[in-house]
């Protein structure tokens, strides 16, 4: 399936516009401030249900209107044209359609399409907190299979339930209380915490592959996920010896201090030259050597378990190149996990991520974007684009600063060429 | 705002659950048209499950009187003893016509969340139960995180003279003994497993 038309109705600069797409590559071209990003962001709102952008929804309503709408239709050769619509009124909630049919959760939303997106806030994926990045696993992971999502809900259930149990137990219940919770949460520790293990083992070889084409300079860049689960093998009898060691310590807490819901997922960059596959094995050999476990067993109260070998990372250390390059080759990454358990491409949405690459990394990415299924990318140039690429792409201009016009502001489509675009009526 | 005893009466169904303000105003307002002998017979149907309808002394279950009908029975058999949450729970394993013993009713599952501590269920009065005839402690909680821990804690708590046994998988996961079928709790009664580790 692919996006083939988008209809954006008081959302943020566009009073009413609809712009169709191809179904391979589409090249958005428009000066700042035409709207290029607000034009992903409405996609996705469509697809998705919120912003990709801010939790404050009230900002995605054109300045003096009451309400938003999109509306988006998927073309593609499953089951004839889908349509999605999603409006928002502050007060009145939001409200998504399926085909003309009530959608009633966000996840119901998430489980249709495979899309992903790349806005300047995506950034944050590298540099926000563990917590983001978890969510961000887990979101995707959750749509492409509902036994994960389901182990995720298990997990904050239990965690919950635990922390309950904790503060109750500092507060004077006996410590014997706590311990079918600790049974509860290592069996769901383990059962979300191997899932997101395999998930991350999955995506790291199409990551270090699809970083190799976009990073800058000679270096390498590795995903790995820290889990402190590592440490005790990812085995639920290990984990509750853990917990029964770390009792005291909780206790005085009252909230659980180890588990995958401390996990993090971290971009390193190698210098070519060391060895990288090593590297993607020193996982395996972390969890399995006796001592390191030993360590683990023995090491502090709190705090992720550190793995006892360098790397830098990205989050740290990384130049903004550097942590775009990464985020982008964790979404390309994710696209070719999703694509090859559904069968389905689904659709990349990329904001201006062209001016930061230079020329053989420009080719690189449109030759991984042609083989990805649908790719939206917007760009204030159209010469970050060779010719040929632009032959067999769709290329929208937004107009320069017309979108917020009453009644049908409508951007422009047209195949571009060498010569002098010529206009198609949408 | 309304009168008192239209305030009173919206206070009180609100305080039910499953059912917020306005569902209560709702309600309110529907028995207010209705006639007294439309609405009455719910009053006293009230007052009289009330006055009639206790608790068994030995097993929580519901009971007109000092004891339940199942403890009331002189034909179960007193060496079996099945733990279920709720009354309810002993309808649904009741319909299965696959046990004879007797039930203790916790009245919940452990839940910190919600502030269900051990002291907060009849856990208490079943151990002081488990003495002499008992030989089968079945734990029939549901098949949910807050049934599977509760079970594991009064396995716990239970002496280790008395065998103790799970209803066996193959009951929805997540769900409620109320909504498994009787052929499939039929099953997992049949099948039931030892819940401690070196028993069978
Ligand atoms: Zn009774």
């Amino acid at each position: 399936m692919f996006v083939s038309s988008l209809r954006l109705v008081n959302f943020r600069s566009y009073c009413d516009a609809t712009v169709s797409f191809g179904a391979g590559l589409n090249v958005v071209v428009g000066q700042n401030a035409t709207g290029k990003t607000n034009l992903l962001e409405g996609a996705w709102f469509a697809l998705r249900g919120s912003s990709p952008r801010t939790r404050r929804e009230e900002k995605l309503i054109t300045w003096g209107e009451r309400f938003t709408r999109v509306e988006l239709v998927l073309g593609g050769p499953a089951a004839g044209p889908q349509a999605v619509e999603v409006a928002y009124a502050p007060g009145q909630g939001k409200r998504a359609r399926w085909n003309g049919v009530e959608v009633t959760s966000q996840d119901e939303l998430r489980e249709r399409t495979q899309v992903f997106i790349f806005v300047p806030e995506s950034l944050l994926l590298v540099k926000g907190s563990p917590a983001r990045r978890r969510a961000h696993l887990d979101a995707f992971a959750g749509a492409l299979d509902a036994r994960y999502a389901a182990a995720a809900r298990e997990l904050q259930t239990a965690l919950r339930q635990r922390n309950a149990q904790l503060l109750a137990v500092r507060s004077g219940a006996s410590p014997g209380t706590l311990d079918p919770w600790d049974v509860q949460f290592a069996r769901a520790a383990v059962a979300l915490g191997q899932r997101r293990r395999d998930l991350v083992a999955e995506l790291s070889g199409r990551f270090a592959a699809a970083a190799a084409g976009l990073a800058p300079g000679v270096s390498t860049f590795v995903l790995r996920l820290n889990s402190q689960l590592a440490g005790v093998g990812y085995e639920e009898a290990a984990l509750l010896e853990e917990l029964r060691l770390r009792r005291p310590g909780e206790t005085a807490r009252g909230l659980s201090l180890f588990g995958p819901h401390r996990d993090d997922l971290r971009f390193l960059e190698v210098d070519a030259g060391e060895d990288a596959p090593g590297f993607a094995a020193d996982e395996a050999t972390d969890a399995g050597s006796p001592a390191f476990a030993a360590a683990a067993l023995a090491g502090p109260a709190c705090g992720p378990v550190d793995l006892p070998h360098g790397g830098r990372d990205l989050r740290l250390f990384g130049s903004q190149g550097e942590q775009r390059a990464a985020v982008l080759a964790l979404l390309l990454a994710e696209q070719q996990l999703a694509t090859a358990r559904t069968g389905e491409q689904g659709t990349l949405f990329l904001d201006d991520v062209m001016s930061e690459l230079d020329h053989a990394r420009r080719r690189l990415l449109v030759r991984q974007l042609r083989c990805a299924g649908q790719a939206i990318i917007t760009t204030t140039d159209l010469h970050y684009f060779v010719e040929e690429e632009l032959d067999q792409a769709t290329v929208i201009e937004l107009p320069l600063a017309g979108s917020l016009r009453l009644g049908g502001a409508s951007p422009s489509a047209y195949a571009a060429g060498p010569a002098p675009p010529r206009e198609d009526a949408l | 705002m309304y009168s008192p005893a239209v305030e009173r009466l919206i206070t009180e169904l609100a305080k039910l659950p499953g059912i917020g303000p306005r569902t209560a105003q709702r309600l309110t307002f529907h028995m207010l048209k209705l006639r007294p002998d439309e609405i009455l017979p719910l009053a006293a149907a009230i007052t009289e499950v009330k006055e009639k309808i206790g608790f068994c002394s030995r097993c929580f279950n519901l009971a007109e009187g000092e004891l339940c009908t199942v403890c009331a029975d002189m034909r179960r058999d007193p060496r079996l003893l099945c733990v279920v949450e709720q009354p309810f729970d002993i309808v649904t394993i009741e319909r299965t016509r696959e046990f004879r013993g007797l039930y203790h009713v916790l009245g919940g599952a452990l839940s910190p969340l919600d502030g269900v501590e051990p002291d907060d269920l009849h856990i208490a009065e079943l151990l002081s139960r488990v003495d002499g005839d008992v030989e089968e402690v079945i734990l029939a909680t549901n098949p949910t995180m807050t049934g599977e821990a509760t079970a594991m804690y009064v396995a716990d708590m239970l002496p280790r003279r008395v065998r103790v046994t799970r209803l066996a998988s193959g009951l929805p996961v997540g769900g409620d003994l109320e909504y498994a079928d009787e052929l499939t709790l039929g099953r997992a009664l049949v099948g039931r497993r030892s819940l401690r580790r070196g028993e069978e």
